[in-house]
């Protein structure tokens, strides 16, 4: 995984966690279906990293990313540099 | 000469029906905690059978005229501008009969159709009339009766909306630096997205389709999570704008006045903003969403729990069904709510 990458995952993780009450113990590869998060999380997620990385992310690019590290390979490839 | 237009009074009314969520969870299937945690909201005011848009107007536009110290008599206002999505009729607009029982005589008077950003559109319009030399004080009430459209068999929507009514009067001053003085206002729209938010029937467009409309068309719609990432993307986009505009650095607004739809979407703009939840003003967990009448309720609400100072930088926006946005940027002035 390259730097780019990790910092990116270390970031959303922390979101994840800090911001939207998803469990310390998840990874990467935790999807977000398995979370348990109330049906707008995702949605205000999408909004965050809009806000956050300048580039326009949906609820539905979300469901279709399904995990962090899918999430992070979206902004990677909307431009999105750590 | 130049002129300015500045808020003057603010006066708000809410029929006395309160919902709370527990009533609801009697008769969806939902439960109160389900509606507070999704949209911050508890209560939400309803107005009675037979109560319509312009009996809540006449109210808060009536409260607005005495907080701004003017008669209910011809001459007051030059104009009375309501911003609604529920006018008495479809035909004609509801602001003439509301300037009428007000006792404002033959003034102009007109309804402003922007959803949820109308009272933003009607200061925008009321301020331009003002600054253009047409009038010299101006009554802007967004007013609205929600339960009258909303459909009993989606509780998404019902548990959302309520009733109310807020007027402020706007009045010529000759500097721009008198505290209350509309700094500058920002208003968007994007039609390609007017499913989103909307009322399917009972329009033009309507004898589009044979036979008669699904009764069920004659409800409002809304697609809640979309409307969720517009309201904040574009709420963002249209304050960011304006606040360039005006010179204000972001972090320097006190109280943020955003249209009262869901506390999740206001905490969500305050983040996009750079500013503390706390800088957020919040009245939706007591009326709910009041779509027009939603902006000068909560600047009602702040003054009169006190939290509104004289001198301070207030950031209005809102955002509704069109889709339709607005900001609009003013120095809050000494006055009383009523």
């Amino acid at each position: 995984m390259s730097t780019q990458t990790q910092t990116l995952t270390d970031q959303l993780l922390k979101m994840m966690t800090v911001q939207y009450g998803a469990p310390e113990d998840i990874t990467a590869g935790t999807s977000f279906d398995a979370l348990d998060l109330d049906s707008l999380v995702i949605v205000e997620v999408a909004v965050a990293l809009t806000g956050r990385y300048g580039v326009d992310v949906t609820e539905e690019e979300l469901h279709e990313a399904g995990d962090i590290a899918g999430t992070v390979a979206l902004l990677e490839a909307k431009g999105v540099r750590a | 000469m130049a002129h300015f237009a500045a808020l003057v009074g603010l006066g708000s009314y809410l029929p006395p029906r309160r919902v709370t969520n527990e009533e609801l969870a009697t008769m969806f299937d939902t439960s109160a905690e389900w509606i507070a945690t999704r949209t911050g909201i508890r209560a939400r005011h309803w107005a009675a059978p037979g109560v319509a848009t312009s009996d809540l107007a006449v109210e808060a536009g009536h409260r607005a005229l005495k907080s701004a110290n003017l008669p209910l008599e011809p001459g007051a206002v030059d104009a009375v501008v309501l911003a609604t999505t529920t006018p008495d009729h479809p035909c004609p607009a509801t602001a003439p009969q509301v300037a009428a029982r007000l006792g404002l005589g033959t003034v102009a008077a007109y309804d402003i159709a922007a959803v949820c950003s109308g009272f933003v559109y009607a200061l925008a319009t009321a301020s331009a009339q003002i600054t253009a030399g047409q009038a010299r004080r101006v009554l802007v009430i967004g007013a609205e009766t929600y339960s009258t459209i909303l459909n009993p068999a989606d509780r998404t929507t019902s548990v959302i909306f309520g009733d109310g009514a807020g007027a402020v009067v706007l009045r010529a001053v000759p500097d721009a630096d008198r505290p209350g003085v509309i700094l500058g206002v920002d208003l968007g729209s994007d039609g390609s997205r007017q499913d989103l938010i909307t009322i399917p029937a009972g329009g033009s467009r309507e004898r589009s389709t044979p036979g008669e409309p699904d009764p069920q068309d004659r409800y409002f719609t809304m697609q809640g999570k979309k409307v969720f990432a517009e309201a904040v993307n574009r709420m963002g986009e249209s304050a960011t704008a304006l606040l360039d505009r005006v010179g204000w650095p972001a972090g320097s607004v006190d109280h943020l006045v955003g249209h009262q739809a869901n506390i999740r979407i206001l905490k969500a703009l305050a983040q996009r903003l750079g500013l503390p939840e706390e800088r957020a003003v919040v009245n939706v967990d007591r009326v709910g969403n009041t779509s027009a009448a939603s902006i000068p309720l909560a600047l009602s609400d702040a003054v009169a729990a006190g939290t509104l100072p004289s001198g301070s930088r207030v950031l209005l926006t809102a955002f509704g069904g069109g889709l339709t946005w607005g900001a609009a940027a003013l120095t809050w002035p000494d006055l009383s709510a009523a």
